[in-house]
């Protein structure tokens, strides 16, 4: 028998995230997910969207009655070269997406994780190493196409790069966690691939590191620029392992690479340390830098990833504040710090209790005039982290209920 | 002039020199830079502090007073002309940088400060604003804000929203919330990217963060004079596809250039020019050749009637002459000028263009266009004697139908100039009743009395009953 909401078994990544035996609904069409919408309106059943399970919803510690999974939206259904501009549906594999975009030497100006789809990864309002050079996710996202749990459909922006009609409801859902509505369309700017990367990164004592990536940092070039401590310096393409470093990358232009190559030289205080790395490298350590801040494939009990936002000034001082917290409680951090963005990505892989240590990282968000969110934690994990309520709340809920009346998808 | 009752009690809490209500000094508050519509609001309160502005709101909020937010009045779409009974509060004073933080790359300050002061506190820190509308000498950035403003050179560094990392806002009912900050995540929603753009809809903005952009150590500007639109479109569309991203693309056609060649902004164009492209690169000199070289030769393959190139500020000043003085030149074509902004895909350029020239033909109105052809931005500019009610009548009629054609074309009704008054109605082009009525519910969430900025940005639903019980 075939249902319109396309119910079936959960796959194990679903199972992992959300229970052995959570319901799965994955409807092919729009119609059909506005259905299974207004049914669960009609029961009173909570709701949590997916694409393909890959990742839990930040730190949201909501149980999940029912998944409707959007994985059967999977086509790419605009995509425009001459235009630099792409629309894709919320279920596309982000590793699909990059693979189709690099055939025309195009691609999304961020660094896409190996798992998931575009609409988790736009709902989740994912991070990206080249943050600093190419702006975050929202800058990309051009327009959107929704379903409401009331089973309306709605679309916000459009294909162009440059549009200001209506609310910019498309920006405003980036890092909405799937909480007012169910994404079935995501329009995105496109860049041409860079003509080439250089990847550049020395190790050392912890004062000299910093240094050298404050002088980066404040050089005037435009390096995609990382401070990185334990796990995270095993990320390099040295195979020395976790320790301490300091990682800069450099793309486009092959002349101007170089020449900020040189600069970058000239502004350290050992360059002479320095390791370069091939095009090649520098592109496998994006991916594995992102690894590192993504949550692992399946849950552990002992792991837990933390993202601390800071101004880009407080970098170096809250990541060693970060480090010096956790590592009071648990013992090795596992740091990347970006100066030019001041965001900070915290690895923790011990058996001690994750919630002291978002406690401890609160108290250091705080010293900072920043902000800290658990991007993973494991499952049984939320209810003890809490939430923080932020700076206007009240009114983004005023404005999330207008999606979501029955609070459906919360 | 007589003041409503209620309004004296406001009057009060001012000095008289900052609340206004006599007819001659509301007169400059009738429009901004659309004067097609015009409104002269009850009274003008030159607020100075955000105190004062939580003051008026909560009165408009008690006494069921609609408040108009206004900058320098320099905005396209009327998104600031006031509705009849409102109080209209001028922003202009609050105009201090709070501070500038110049490692961190952010700067903190009023809405009422002019754009362009910002660049220029920002410029010995080596760093600037980004977002640099034409009018960016007169126009503050709280009505960057409130319409999401663009620019000539946002094709590389993005339009306002871009640029905004918090907010601190002034809501309807008179509460303060302080939105995002000098960071780069954000918990949940994005709000400040819901605020931007809002037109005032949802209060009024009374501190901004805004994103600072090292400044460009080199900047180059070249202009490729062409003899028809359809090469200057085509060599658009081969950089753009290059991926090489100038920093500005700019087309102005056939008439602007004549328009321009009679006024003293005259830039010395070929008397058979049919199209000016200015192309800017900037950024490190390192590899800029590279990208000048090979701009020039898909200029060349294009076969151009003259290239020009400039090395340094003097030079480049000339090179953007012609284009900065565009707008003023089109006052020697007739009394009026009614700008419209729509938006294409970039590979639409040339045959949406054709349409604008075939719509302006038939309904016999003057069009030219100077227009951001690096982000498939059109303005087509329609000159017309405004005391003509039938030509008035037909550069509206042709207004709407070029802007149908930008929607036919995949695009949009506004790139930059908002939708506010002047394109409220042609909002269903775009977006289904659906679409409309979530982003009028948002609004109602936030402002249940309707009282911010009421009849802007949407289809004006009042209208929409009283015809309906007619």
């Amino acid at each position: 028998m075939t249902r319109r909401d396309g119910a079936r078994v959960a796959s194990r990544a679903e199972q992992a995230l959300f229970g052995d035996d959570v319901p799965v609904a994955a409807p092919r069409d729009t119609a059909a997910l506005a259905e299974t919408l207004r049914d669960a309106v009609a029961q009173g059943v909570r709701i949590r969207p997916a694409g393909l399970g890959a990742h839990p919803a930040d730190s949201d510690p909501v149980e999940t009655p029912r998944v409707v999974s959007v994985a059967a939206f999977d086509r790419i259904v605009a995509h425009s070269p001459n235009d630099f501009t792409v629309g894709v549906e919320a279920g596309v594999p982000l590793a699909t997406l990059r693979a189709e975009l690099a055939r025309h030497g195009q691609e999304v100006p961020a660094d896409l994780p190996a798992t998931g789809t575009i609409g988790g990864w736009v709902a989740r309002g994912a991070v990206s190493p080249r943050q600093g050079r190419h702006g975050p996710l929202a800058s990309l996202v051009l327009g959107v196409e929704g379903v409401r749990t009331s089973g309306e459909t709605f679309r916000s922006g459009g294909m162009v790069v440059k549009n200001v009609a209506g609310y910019a409801l498309h920006k405003f859902l980036v890092g909405s966690r799937g909480t007012s509505a169910v994404l079935t369309r995501v329009n995105l700017r496109l860049r041409q691939l860079p003509e080439t990367r250089t990847l550049g990164f020395l190790r050392g004592a912890a004062t000299e590191l910093d240094e050298a990536a404050e002088k980066l940092a404040t050089s005037g070039l435009e390096p995609v620029l990382f401070r990185l401590e334990g796990a995270a310096a095993a990320t390099l393409p040295d195979e020395r392992g976790p320790g301490s470093a300091v990682a800069f990358l450099f793309e486009g232009n092959r002349t101007r690479v170089a020449w900020q190559i040189e600069q970058a030289h000239s502004v350290l205080p050992n360059p002479g340390a320095v390791i370069r790395a091939t095009d090649d490298d520098a592109a496998a350590w994006l991916d594995r830098l992102v690894a590192f801040g993504e949550p692992p494939e399946n849950p552990r009990a002992d792991v837990g990833v933390f993202r601390l936002s800071v101004p880009a000034a407080e970098t170096l001082r809250a990541a060693h504040g970060a480090a010096t917290a956790i590592e009071a409680r648990e013992g090795l951090a596992h740091v990347a710090a970006d100066p030019m963005t001041g965001l900070i990505t915290i690895r923790q892989e011990d058996e001690r209790r994750l919630d002291q240590s978002l406690a401890a990282l609160r108290n250091v968000a705080t010293r900072h005039r920043g902000f800290v969110r658990a991007i993973s934690v494991p499952p049984g994990a939320h209810a003890a982290l809490g939430r923080v309520a932020t700076a206007g709340h009240e009114l983004r809920e005023r404005v999330r209920r207008v999606f979501d009346p029955g609070s459906v998808l919360s | 002039m007589s003041l409503p009752d209620p309004f004296r009690e406001l009057a009060r809490r001012f000095p008289a020199d900052r609340f206004l209500t006599d007819r001659t000094e509301l007169f400059v508050y009738e429009c901004d830079g659309l004067p097609v519509h015009r409104q002269p609001p009850a009274a003008v309160v030159l607020c100075e502090t955000r105190d004062e502005v939580v003051a008026c709101v909560k009165w408009c909020a008690a006494n069921e007073v609609p408040f108009v937010p206004r900058g320098a009045g320099t905005g396209l779409s009327g998104g600031a002309t006031p509705v009849r009974g409102c109080l209209l509060l001028d922003l202009n004073r609050m105009r201090a940088i709070r501070k500038i933080d110049a490692r961190s790359r952010y700067a903190v300050v009023e809405p009422g400060l002019i754009n362009v002061r910002l660049t220029e506190a920002a410029k010995p820190h080596r760093l600037m604003y980004a977002p640099d509308p034409s009018s960016q000498t007169a126009c503050t950035l709280g009505g960057n804000i409130a319409e999401n403003s663009g620019g000539p050179h946002c094709l590389k560094y993005g339009v306002t929203i871009d640029h905004v990392l918090g907010l601190e806002v002034v809501l309807p009912d008179g509460e303060v919330v302080r939105l995002g900050g000098p960071i780069a995540d954000h918990p949940d929603h994005d709000l400040v990217q819901l605020f931007v753009g809002a037109e005032g809809t949802f209060g009024v903005v009374t501190e901004i963060t805004l994103r600072l952009t090292p400044d460009p150590p080199e900047v180059r500007t070249f202009l490729a004079i062409f003899d028809s639109m359809a090469k200057a479109c085509r060599t658009v569309t081969e950089i753009t596809r290059s991926g090489i991203v100038p920093v500005a693309l700019e087309i102005l056609d056939r008439r602007t250039i004549e328009a321009v060649e009679a006024s003293v902004n005259r830039a010395g164009y070929p008397t058979n020019a049919a199209a000016v492209l200015l192309v800017e690169l900037d950024g490190f000199a390192a590899g800029m050749d590279e990208e000048e070289r090979a701009i020039v030769a898909m200029a060349r393959a294009n076969d151009p009637i003259e290239l020009r190139s400039a090395r340094d500020p003097a030079e480049r000043v000339a090179l953007w002459k012609g284009r900065k003085g565009a707008f003023g030149a089109m006052g020697r074509v007739d009394t009026d000028l009614y700008v419209l902004d729509g938006v294409v895909p970039r590979t639409a350029l040339e045959e949406t263009l054709e349409k604008v020239y075939e719509i302006a033909d038939r309904y016999r109105v003057k069009v030219s266009n100077v227009f951001h052809a690096g982000d498939g931005n059109l303005h087509p500019n329609i000159s017309y004697d405004g005391r003509d009610a039938d030509v008035t009548a037909r550069v509206l009629a042709a207004g709407e139908e070029m802007l149908r054609a930008c929607v036919a074309a995949g695009g949009s009704i506004s790139g930059e100039h908002g939708i506010g008054l002047e394109k409220r109605d042609f909002m269903p082009l775009l977006f289904g009743e659906g679409d409309l009525a979530l982003m009028t519910g948002i609004r109602d969430a936030i402002d249940p009395e309707g009282i911010a900025n009421p009849g802007k940005g949407f289809p004006d639903r009042r209208a929409k009953r009283r015809k309906a019980r007619a």
